[in-house]
């Protein structure tokens, strides 16, 4: 039998619900090997031991009492330090920041726990979710990034010290971490999970999203995250479907647009030989295939995405950098120096074009499952002072459509590649499903070789 | 700004980092503000329908 941290969400929780596993076995588990890996890992920000074990001995009593909670009864999840926890510390890796302690949890937060979720913790990320790297390291291999911003909570997936992670994504924030680190991560459409109780990046662009160790996975913890919020004014009112079952019950091979316009101009060699070779790979195995043509100069549309993202951050951090510029990262402050001298009538051609951009994204989507191209134009670079490349993930968080990475395989030196698959908004049930038959097809099933792995 | 130059563009950002920042962070921010020069450029070159309207909060 396979040792309990090495499965999935799914598999555990209905091990839980059956009694076969207790969730503080569960939690146990995790917080072991969180204490022999993350001193090298540094992927968690705040660890609530105490309280975890308290939930999850809380949750023993009320299944045998009165059955799961949700669907994930029992199951350990991290949390990105930007969404505030009541009574645990969120400090956003920010000085600013390291002593707020808020006194409710983000709507998200509290759908995970209403669903039996038990929160392991926060987890670390870049300063205030923007440019400057926290001390976390890669754990496919110590001296490359992890990525950005969500970068503790990829590594924390993936060395197994949690089951899901809730994150955000204003840039590639979720995907291209999830890609350096061998984990899936799902952006879903803007709108489809309240950013209520989050410290922002850019109020119109930052979107909820999660890690996990596979698309059923994801699709489990979207079900529980998706849904109308009264307290955030960009909530959508859009129906959330059961994205697991849907998933599960889609046979057909899917229509796939492959984008190599862009993509393979920027990508290495290596990246371009490996996504050709997955999609020779599902073509195989019976998806068609199709090459599509990006329906805007990409390159104008990530020039468009950095004047959002500067001019909404800086006139978030206007007063407290004014206050206290000494305490910003040389990243963010250079980042909220740049918006402060960007023109509002640049913005608000930004802001033009990024409709203009999602409608014909909408169009060209319209003729397949969904689009599919490389996450990250290389696989996780050496140099730690940086978060990697993040045009290829900026589209469609500014269209605002849905976005998954998926692990493909490795490369010679062993980091993980990664592809993804987009969507058409709010069809989050068909873009999982996709991935799903895509993940099956691909059957990649990575771990990192953590020399401690061995010991626990 | 629709007909600047991308020499106008970085020396007008620059004016308001003088202003906003003093003469030696703008210095420091040369490279950044060219870039910022150059993404500013290009959408202002952008073709925009006139009746196409921004997007901020756009999803239901």
């Amino acid at each position: 039998m396979k040792e309990s941290t090495y499965l999935g969400a799914a598999e555990t929780a209905t091990r839980i619900r059956s009694g076969r596993l207790s969730p503080v076995d569960a939690v146990e588990l995790c917080l072991r090997r969180i204490e022999t890996l993350d001193d090298k890992l540094r992927a968690w920000a705040t660890v609530s031991k105490r309280a975890a074990l308290d939930t999850a001995r809380a949750l023993e009593r009320e299944l045998e009492e009165r059955g799961p909670r949700g669907p994930l009864h029992g199951i350990p999840v991290g949390v990105k330090d930007v969404y505030y926890t009541a009574g645990v510390k969120t400090s956003a890796g920010s000085k600013l920041c390291e002593d707020f302690v808020p006194e409710y949890s983000a709507t998200a937060v509290r759908r995970l726990e209403s669903a039996g979720a038990i929160v392991l913790g926060k987890t670390a990320c870049t300063e205030f979710a923007a440019n400057d790297p926290a001390p976390i390291r890669n754990p496919w291999n110590l001296d490359h990034t992890p990525g950005g911003s969500s970068s503790g909570s990829a590594a924390a997936v993936a060395a197994r010290t949690c089951f899901v992670t809730l994150d955000t994504q204003t840039a590639g924030d979720i995907l291209r971490p999830a890609a350096y680190n061998g984990v899936v991560g799902l952006k879903p459409s803007y709108g489809r999970i309240s950013r209520h109780g989050t410290i922002p990046v850019a109020w119109s662009l930052d979107t909820g999203g999660v890690m996990a160790r596979s698309v059923e996975d994801a699709a489990l913890a979207l079900g529980v995250l998706a849904g109308h919020d009264p307290e955030d004014q960009s909530s959508s009112s859009g129906p959330v479907r059961d994205y697991v079952s849907t998933s599960r019950g889609w046979s057909d091979p899917p229509t796939l647009g492959l984008l190599r316009r862009y993509f393979y101009d920027h990508a290495s060699e290596k990246v371009r030989e490996h996504t050709e070779r997955v999609v020779d790979l599902l073509g195989s195995a019976g998806a068609r295939i199709e090459e599509v043509e990006p329906p805007e100069d990409l390159g104008l549309v990530y020039a468009a995405h950095r004047t959002v993202v500067f001019s909404e951050c800086a006139a978030y951090h206007q007063e407290t950098f004014r206050q206290r510029p000494e305490d910003y990262g040389p990243k963010l402050r250079q980042l909220i120096e740049l918006g402060q001298v960007t023109p509002a009538v640049s913005y608000i051609q930004a802001q033009r074009l990024r409709r203009r951009f999602a409608r014909r994204l909408g169009e060209t989507l319209h003729g397949v499952d969904a689009f599919i191209t490389a996450t990250t134009p290389t696989t996780a670079p050496s140099d730690l002072s940086e978060t990697g490349d993040r045009r290829f993930q900026i589209p469609w968080t500014f269209a605002g459509v849905p976005a998954i990475n998926m692990p493909s395989g490795l490369d010679r030196s062993g980091l993980p590649f990664g592809i993804q698959l987009i969507g058409a908004l709010f069809a989050e049930d068909r873009l999982l499903a996709t991935a799903y038959w895509c993940e099956k097809a691909l059957s990649v099933d990575l771990s990192p070789p953590l020399e401690e792995q061995r010991k626990i | 700004m629709a007909g600047a130059t991308k020499e106008e563009l970085t020396n007008a950002l620059d004016q308001q980092a003088v202003e906003l920042f003093g003469q030696e962070r703008a210095n420091e921010l040369r490279p950044s503000l060219e870039e910022r020069a150059e993404q500013l450029w290009l959408l202002h070159q952008a073709p925009l329908d006139r009746e196409e309207e921004p997007a901020v909060m756009f999803f239901p």
